[in-house]
């Protein structure tokens, strides 16, 4: 495997590539990152997030049951969309099986399904493994219900409008939800600019109106909580 | 118990309002002396959060011990503690599992993942994984209940 295979945030994949060189007691620099097993790149991830991996020999027939207790209210294609299956809660918190826990949209939208769970914890699976334990629950779910069609995706629900600036992708998946973009420096309203105002923007901040940057920010938020909306119909069975 | 067990214990006690400040001392030798007799038959000894859970009146508060400790820590919670086959046999591994109420779940080349209940016991983590690990596996933390990891420790031959 390729560790390109798996979209890691950039800070997070040299973590791993930093691990597993103080392993081979290595410098990071001289490490042969094309030779790196997919085992051993999962197990550094799963160490340096604190994570439990779970791998396709771990599909136990209990952990499959578990999962599709817990999941028994999700549509399969909204959670291989979204890339995770929740396993099991205990108390207020939800332990969740995902191959990209690290991407800011995975709390917000887990949280939106389980609102009665204040924690999110997650265990790693590489996106092989989630597949396989999505097959194996796609496999023993129950029916669909007479007359459910699943809704069609009206829109990609990722990735979302490219932010202003460019920015190093959000680390911690077990942190609670953070906004993906910086707060907007003024809670001002302005209307979405079009090309011949594109001009004026310039002028719009030393005018005390909202800066491009800002109305991307704004653009993105509504595009965001659209997408929630949407990702909510997609994966909940009626 | 060690004078760090004896802190813990007593941390926890007071944060779950277990007993009245007289009554703390009471309930630390009753552990104590649980413990001393449990290592005497060569049984797993009761882990601290399992004592307070059980003393602790009801079903209810106990499960909410629990969960009190679950989410005052980062640590992953883990529902399917049990031994890896490979380390079923191993007596040193045995041994150091039932004084620390602590688990083995699963050895690969890469990975130790460790199931216990108490989240601050980084002697017994760091014991298990000396006898456990045979290479330079990536030592993982879960926690797990007191009552399942007692189940999973009865896996050891």
């Amino acid at each position: 495997m390729n560790a390109q295979d798996i979209p890691l945030p950039p800070q997070t994949l040299s973590e791993v590539y930093r691990t597993i060189a103080q392993r081979h007691e290595i410098d990071p620099a001289k490490l042969p990152k094309d030779k790196i097993e997919e085992d051993e790149f999962m197990a550094a991830l799963a160490y340096n997030k604190g994570s439990p991996l779970v791998e396709s020999s771990d599909l136990t027939e209990e952990m499959v049951s578990m999962c599709q207790q817990s999941s028994r209210e999700l549509d399969p294609k909204g959670m291989a969309e979204y890339k995770f299956v929740p396993m099991t809660i205990r108390g207020q918190t939800l332990l969740v099986i995902s191959s990209c826990p690290w991407d800011p949209m995975m709390v917000d939208v887990i949280s939106g399904y389980f609102p009665q769970c204040s924690q999110v914890r997650f265990a790693i699976a590489s996106p092989r493994t989630l597949e396989h334990l999505l097959a194996k629950l796609q496999g023993e779910a129950p029916a669909p219900v007479a007359g459910y069609t699943p809704a069609q995706p009206v829109a990609s629900s990722r990735p979302l409008m490219p932010p202003a600036q460019s920015s190093p992708a959000p680390p911690a998946p077990s942190a609670p939800p953070k906004a993906p973009l910086p707060p907007p420096p003024t809670p001002k309203y302005s209307p979405p600019s079009k090309p011949a105002e594109a001009a004026k923007q310039a002028t719009a901040a030393e005018d005390g109106l909202l800066s491009p940057e800002d109305t991307t920010y704004l653009a993105n938020l509504w595009l965001q909580e659209a997408n929630k909306l949407l990702a909510r119909k997609r994966i909940t069975k009626p | 118990m060690t004078t760090y067990q004896r802190k813990q214990f007593l941390e926890l006690v007071q944060q779950f309002r277990l007993a009245t400040e007289a009554n703390r001392e009471a309930l630390a030798s009753k552990y104590a002396a649980l413990t001393q007799q449990q290592a005497s038959h060569g049984a797993p000894l009761q882990s601290v959060l399992g004592f307070c859970m059980e003393e602790a009146g009801s079903k209810e508060r106990a499960e909410a011990m629990f969960n009190y400790v679950l989410s005052r820590c980062d640590i992953v919670y883990w529902p399917l503690p049990s031994v890896e086959p490979s380390l079923r046999h191993k007596r040193e591994v045995k041994q150091a599992a039932y004084k620390h109420a602590m688990v083995p779940a699963k050895l690969t080349k890469h990975i130790l993942l460790l199931c216990g209940t108490n989240p601050h016991d980084i002697d017994g983590i760091r014991e298990m994984f000396t006898l456990a690990a045979m290479g330079e596996q990536y030592p993982i933390f879960v926690l797990s209940e007191p009552g399942r990891i007692a189940k999973a420790l009865i896996q050891f031959a």
